[in-house]
């Protein structure tokens, strides 16, 4: 079941969409793109019997995060760019602890404190660990504000069932536009968390912990989590195609890029030329494998992106070769147009033999 | 088919408003919708623009490259935008305001002298009305009263006293766009 909000900013229904979903705690300070999320929640979380709380510093938000975390409460943190850069360290203590959280990221342009429009640029950061040590996060990448809620949603649900952080990798895009959605209802009673630090006096001690101070111990640590990742690259690849069937060449984009080049490919089909949509919603684990099934009958894939090419490399890792893969890019806060990425489209097919 | 409609002007003239208000009324008329602000430096330094898409499947791009109806609100957002129009598009301009040069562009323009409309219907600075009316006159398949019922319930309590004042202005531009000939 579900109910009808007609248009909520991207922002505003995620944080609608955690709500629902339980979360009863949110830690962070303020940025833009994104300061829609915690506006909302101070607004809304007391009121449902949840804490809201605006930290010192990102570092201080994260750890609160973890502490949340480790006390069995549905806890998420929303910052961008350069506030994510200050989480990190904290997101690999949680991986690590095996912390169940959800952490919304709307990127903005950067390196440094960067700008304060759209991009792309914390691909690498997201989905290769953007802090210390062998771990990873699932990444989730929505593209439109229905999908941002039904995601944000189903986060704290997979962030429970692997005891890992969860991020949701948006972009201001996504953060500051509208759409008319739909928000499911409001979960029921949530299964107790039989590791949670809930206070003593419930039998044996239960402890939360990243340090593991003896090699083989801190090993079967990390061979354990591994294991989860290995259940997540089964269970939990997503993506969205979009007119590959018959397609010549692909456009490979993922979050906000994709409905822009969606049109772009629209506009290319009305032209004549056989060209589809490759959409990795899931960036980690990443759909190598259906790239792979579909690069063997492609001529070419183009990839896209709001940054000067991250994604495109775990494009080529999937591809293996089996078809020349391209890049476009605009970064800084620019956003391609459908007409930009049409004349890519027209450039690589007519250079098709 | 999708239409991408952007409203362009000073911070303060109500572009966001505008553009939301469309929004809402599509979104009544049984169009799918994205509405994207510029939240940027642009917004914060006093131009302002917003962007409206709407159509009848899932819409694709929120950024509209070659707008099928841009309303101009300052000479600044004409010199920006008025060339990007497609060919068969239109510009909806403040004639009060923006005194182009004609011939320039590719698309239709459609001048109103919505300062003055405005100031007819009690307070000039609601010309932003007069355009949105234009609009849904010219554009012919968004009811007026889908824009009222928006309007209504859009409005900050803060300007309620506009309100008669903003339908009027929707009125007036409506007529305008309904028979753009009548209007140069």
């Amino acid at each position: 079941m579900t109910e009808s909000m007609g248009l909520m900013k991207g922002n505003e229904a995620m944080a609608e969409a955690a709500l629902r979903a339980g979360c009863r705690a949110y830690f962070g300070y303020p940025i833009t793109p994104q300061n829609e999320i915690p506006d909302y929640m101070a607004r809304r979380l007391p009121k449902r019997g949840g804490i809201f709380l605006q930290a010192e510093s990102e570092v201080a938000a994260i750890n609160m995060v973890y502490g949340a975390g480790g006390a069995g409460v549905r806890v998420m943190t929303s910052s961008s760019s350069p506030g994510i850069s200050l989480m990190q360290e904290g997101l690999s203590y949680i991986a690590c602890a095996e912390i169940p959280c959800v952490i919304i990221n709307m990127v903005r342009s950067g390196p440094g404190l960067g700008g304060i429009l759209p991009a792309q640029g914390d691909y690498f950061q997201a989905t290769k660990g953007g802090g210390h040590g062998d771990y990873k996060l699932l990444v989730l990448a929505p593209s439109t504000v229905q999908e941002a809620v039904d995601i944000t949603y189903e986060a704290f649900d997979l962030a429970d069932k692997y005891r890992n952080p969860v991020m949701i990798l948006g972009d201001g895009l996504l953060g500051q536009m509208m759409e008319s959605v739909r928000l499911p209802k409001p979960v029921g009673y949530l299964e107790e968390k039989p590791w949670a630090t809930t206070g003593c006096g419930y039998g044996e001690p239960r402890v939360i912990n990243s340090l593991y101070i003896e090699g083989p111990i801190m090993e079967e640590r990390i061979r354990r989590i591994f294991r989860k990742y290995a259940q997540m690259e089964q269970d939990e690849v997503r993506w969205e195609e979009y007119l590959t069937e018959d397609a010549e060449l692909l456009v490979a984009a993922y979050g906000s890029t994709a409905r822009i080049a969606k049109t772009a490919v629209a506009r290319a089909r009305d032209k004549g030329m056989a060209i589809g949509l490759f959409r990795p919603i899931s960036l980690y684990p990443f759909p190598y494998g259906k790239l792979r099934e579909l690069a063997g009958r492609l001529k070419g894939i183009l990839t896209v992106e709001m940054s000067m090419g991250q994604m495109v490399e775990d494009i080529k890792l999937g591809v293996e070769g089996a078809c020349p893969v391209s890049f476009y890019g605009r970064a800084g806060g620019m956003i391609p147009t459908p007409g930009e990425i049409l004349t890519q489209i027209e450039a690589m097919w007519s250079r098709l033999p | 088919m999708e239409y991408g409609i952007m409203i362009a002007g000073f911070g303060g003239q109500g572009v966001l408003f505008t553009g939301r208000l469309l929004a809402e009324a599509a979104l009544l008329s049984g169009y799918q919708v994205t509405w994207y602000p510029s939240y940027g430096p642009e917004q914060r330094g006093g131009t302002c623009n917003c962007s409206v898409v709407i159509g009848h499947g899932p819409i694709g791009s929120p950024v509209i490259d070659r707008p099928d109806y841009l309303l101009i609100l300052n000479r600044p957002s004409w010199e920006r935008f008025a060339h990007d129009v497609d060919a068969e598009g239109y510009v909806i301009y403040n004639s009060d305001v923006v005194k182009p040069s004609l011939g320039e562009i590719s698309g239709c323009p459609i001048p109103i002298p919505a300062s003055e409309l405005a100031a007819e219907a009690g307070d000039e600075r609601v010309a932003n009305m007069v355009l949105f009316g234009a609009f849904l006159g010219l554009f012919g398949q968004i009811p007026t009263d889908h824009a009222q019922r928006s309007l209504r319930s859009l409005i900050s309590p803060k300007y309620e006293n506009l309100l008669n004042i903003d339908l009027k202005c929707i009125d007036l531009g409506y007529g305008y766009g309904k028979n753009p000939k009548d209007s140069t």
